[in-house]
């Protein structure tokens, strides 16, 4: 299996924001615009191909940022697809992990 | 037709009138009679005051009496003597609302601050905020200092003049000066700063651990409590609601404090607004019935622990409302201490899970949380 690497303090913000580009700067919704959907979109059909998304090295997440871009994608590509074609690590707050996979969970809950 | 089936109007114009119609003249008489009335009303006020300045000039000397005719335009407002949000909260509501509610008549105000003896950042930064809306509605306001010379003191150190009188500009949200004694205040306007953060814990570290470390849950607070602004502070569709930030910095015990206000209209009005059935199909309603409440600090309690946002209950997009949750759950793991929201009628120390109802309403919401020694903390490595 190759595994995309995206480590979001280096490659997008050290301070992640808000959810939309309209509530303030570093939103989720740049996040998926800029990088994370052209990358997912990149690997959807490549069976050998994951992503994983490092979220250490950042000063913080609001619930907002990490609902947006797993949740907000899980809504546009499914909940399925997300789980399966990205991993998420956290060394400095492990707990993120179950948040996100509840976010996810919540998407395949309403569809 | 009956006289009693009249509109009360006719009625008295026929009593008036003995059932005759009035003629043009005695119509045009009238109506001058009304004037008159109306004219000398008003000059009887003008004289009034003309008469109460006249006293309040006398003996004073001449160079004072341009301030003292000023002054005389303003509404007397005074502040409480214990002014401060945390230890004496309903004075301090009390003394808002009065300030807000000539503020909502567009009248001028002066804050009477001289017999104030005891004054902290929560009270500053809540005056603060208020002061703005003023100085953004163009509305004339004024005030005098403590006789108090240390409170005075607190007041020019928080930088609160030069805060409300610097020039408004859009990019606010950059702004964050480090005083000489120590405290701070960071201004921003509608929208989510988090870059801001790095700056702030830089500094409130060093205070604490002597060095820059990395705090997450007060990135996370700072966040969540400039979104919830974002999204649900302002009373119309706009979001223009500015959220306010006071950081204060206690050097000799190593902890630093810190004040989030917005005066918009409170976490539980905001909930109430939200009932309107074509935006968020009564969620209030079925709020209240969902958790069987007693009283609004349910609600509040309630919020803190996530309970209104379960798919389940579709009451509001699935994927809102964990902001409140996750400050808390910042508190539960130790990365902020002293959690205090006080909003609406409702006062909230969330470590001691203490819902305190107040007999005043707030039209905002206030938050306070420190930062010290024993919180979670880890290196610098960004």
């Amino acid at each position: 299996m190759e595994y995309i690497k995206i480590l979001i303090a280096k490659d997008f913000s050290k301070t992640p924001g808000p959810r939309y580009k309209k509530e303030g700067s570093f939103s989720a919704e740049l996040f998926l615009e800029q990088i994370l959907e052209k990358k997912f979109t990149d690997i959807l059909e490549k069976k050998d191909k994951k992503i994983i998304i490092d979220l250490d090295g950042t000063l913080g997440y609001g619930t907002s940022f990490l609902e947006e871009t797993f949740g907000g994608l899980a809504r546009k590509y499914g909940a399925d697809k997300v789980s399966e074609k990205i991993e998420v690590a956290s060394k400095e707050e492990p707990w993120l992990l179950e948040d996100i996979k509840s976010y996810i969970e919540d998407v395949k809950k309403q569809s | 037709m009956e006289n009693d089936e009249q509109p009360e109007i006719i009625v008295k114009f026929i009593n008036e009138t003995g059932g005759k119609k009035l003629s043009e003249k005695e119509k045009r008489l009238r109506y001058s009679v009304r004037v008159w009335k109306k004219r000398l009303k008003r000059r009887k006020v003008i004289e009034r005051r003309k008469k109460h300045i006249r006293r309040l000039l006398q003996g004073k000397p001449l160079s004072l009496h341009n301030d003292i005719k000023t002054r005389v335009r303003y509404n007397d407002v005074r502040a409480p003597e214990d002014f401060s949000f945390l230890t004496n909260t309903e004075e301090t509501i009390d003394f808002l609302n009065r300030i807000e509610s000539y503020f909502n008549k567009r009248k001028q105000v002066f804050v009477v601050l001289k017999n104030v003896k005891n004054i902290d950042h929560s009270a500053i930064t809540v005056l603060l905020s208020l002061m703005y809306k003023f100085r953004v509605a163009k509305i004339k306001f004024n005030g005098d200092f403590p006789d108090d010379l240390k409170v005075k003191e607190t007041i020019v150190d928080s930088q609160f003049f030069r805060k409300l009188l610097s020039p408004m500009s859009s990019d606010m949200g950059n702004d964050y000066t480090m005083t000489k004694n120590n405290q701070i205040f960071a201004r921003a306007n509608t929208i989510v700063v988090s870059e801001m953060g790095e700056k702030i814990m830089e500094e409130s570290t060093k205070t604490i651990w002597g060095e820059r470390r990395i705090c997450k849950g007060l990135q996370k607070t700072l966040i969540e409590l400039m979104h919830n602004t974002n999204n649900h502070a302002s009373r119309s569709e706009d979001n223009q609601e500015h959220w306010w930030l006071s950081v204060n910095h206690d050097k000799e015990n190593k902890k630093v404090d810190f004040y989030f206000v917005d005066y918009g209209q409170g976490i539980l009005r905001s909930l109430e607004r939200k009932s309107n059935p074509k935006i968020w199909n009564n969620f209030w309603d079925n709020f209240k019935k969902m958790i069987d409440l007693g009283s609004e600090q349910k609600v509040i309690e309630c919020l803190l622990n996530g309970e209104h946002w379960s798919p389940e209950q579709r009451i509001q997009p699935y994927y809102r409302g964990k902001g409140l949750p996750s400050i808390k759950d910042s508190l539960s793991r130790g990365q902020i201490s002293d959690l205090q929201i006080i909003t609406n009628n409702t006062r909230s120390e969330v470590d001691s899970n203490n819902f305190i109802h107040l007999s005043k309403n707030f039209n905002g919401t206030f938050i306070h949380w420190k930062l010290e020694k024993n919180n979670e903390n880890k290196i610098w490595n960004i």
